[in-house]
């Protein structure tokens, strides 16, 4: 099965907060995800943008796709395979 | 910002499409319960969990272009929704505001200060935070 990397809305309403996760392509919208690598926060003054590189470089070399968001994040952040 | 012209350059501008889904989810939050419940799992499963229109129309049984007009719809009715009511914008706002009065009791707790001035800026404080808890 494939494996994916999204970045998933988290957080309380009306405080979005978006972790980069690790998924199975199909795993349920329950939440479930194998690795978190990274965080995307809007609510902080610059937004906050990290992401474990290493562990994106690993993800991205055994063939995890990263959803067309996550790959120009990676980008701007000058993560490549 | 008008609504619909992000979708046809689909996630093109990075920073562009990100404060669009930042903004989306906030509408969301705020008017997301006056959407169609069957389009508000797809709105969700696109905007908030970053599925792709194919992964969303395999799962649904919908054209790609059928789960597309519903979030371009979704997202139009939303922006809609905020252009008349303003409640996210005023959110914020009042967030901000209520932020710097916070900060400046904290900071005035910070400094030597007379007793019935820092029981009155601790008043201040235990306020403000009653009113973001509230927001």
């Amino acid at each position: 099965m494939a494996v994916k990397i999204r970045l998933r809305r988290m957080g309380q309403k009306k405080a979005p907060f978006y972790r980069v996760i690790v998924a199975d392509e199909r795993s349920p919208r329950d939440g479930r995800f194998i690795e978190e690598i990274g965080i995307y926060d809007p609510t902080k003054e610059p937004t906050v943008f990290k992401v474990d590189e290493e562990a994106a470089k690993k993800w991205l070399a055994t063939g995890a796709q990263p959803t067309e968001t996550v790959a120009r994040l990676f980008k701007q952040a000058g993560i490549e395979k | 910002m008008s609504a619909g012209n992000h979708y046809s350059s689909k996630k093109s501008d990075t920073e562009e499409w990100l404060q669009e889904v930042v903004a989306l989810s906030m509408y969301y939050d705020f008017y997301g319960e006056l959407l169609n419940e069957r389009h508000r799992q797809i709105f969700e499963d696109y905007i908030l969990n970053d599925y792709s229109l194919s992964e969303i129309s395999e799962e649904s049984g919908l054209s790609r272009q059928g789960v597309y007009d519903i979030v371009k719809r979704c997202s139009a009715r939303l922006h809609q929704y905020e252009e008349k009511l303003q409640l996210v914008g005023r959110f914020q706002k009042t967030k901000e505001q209520v932020t710097q009065i916070n900060e400046t009791a904290l900071l005035l707790l910070e400094s030597d200060i007379s007793e019935p001035v820092r029981a009155a800026a601790e008043r201040i404080l235990r306020a403000s935070e009653q009113v973001m808890k509230e927001l």
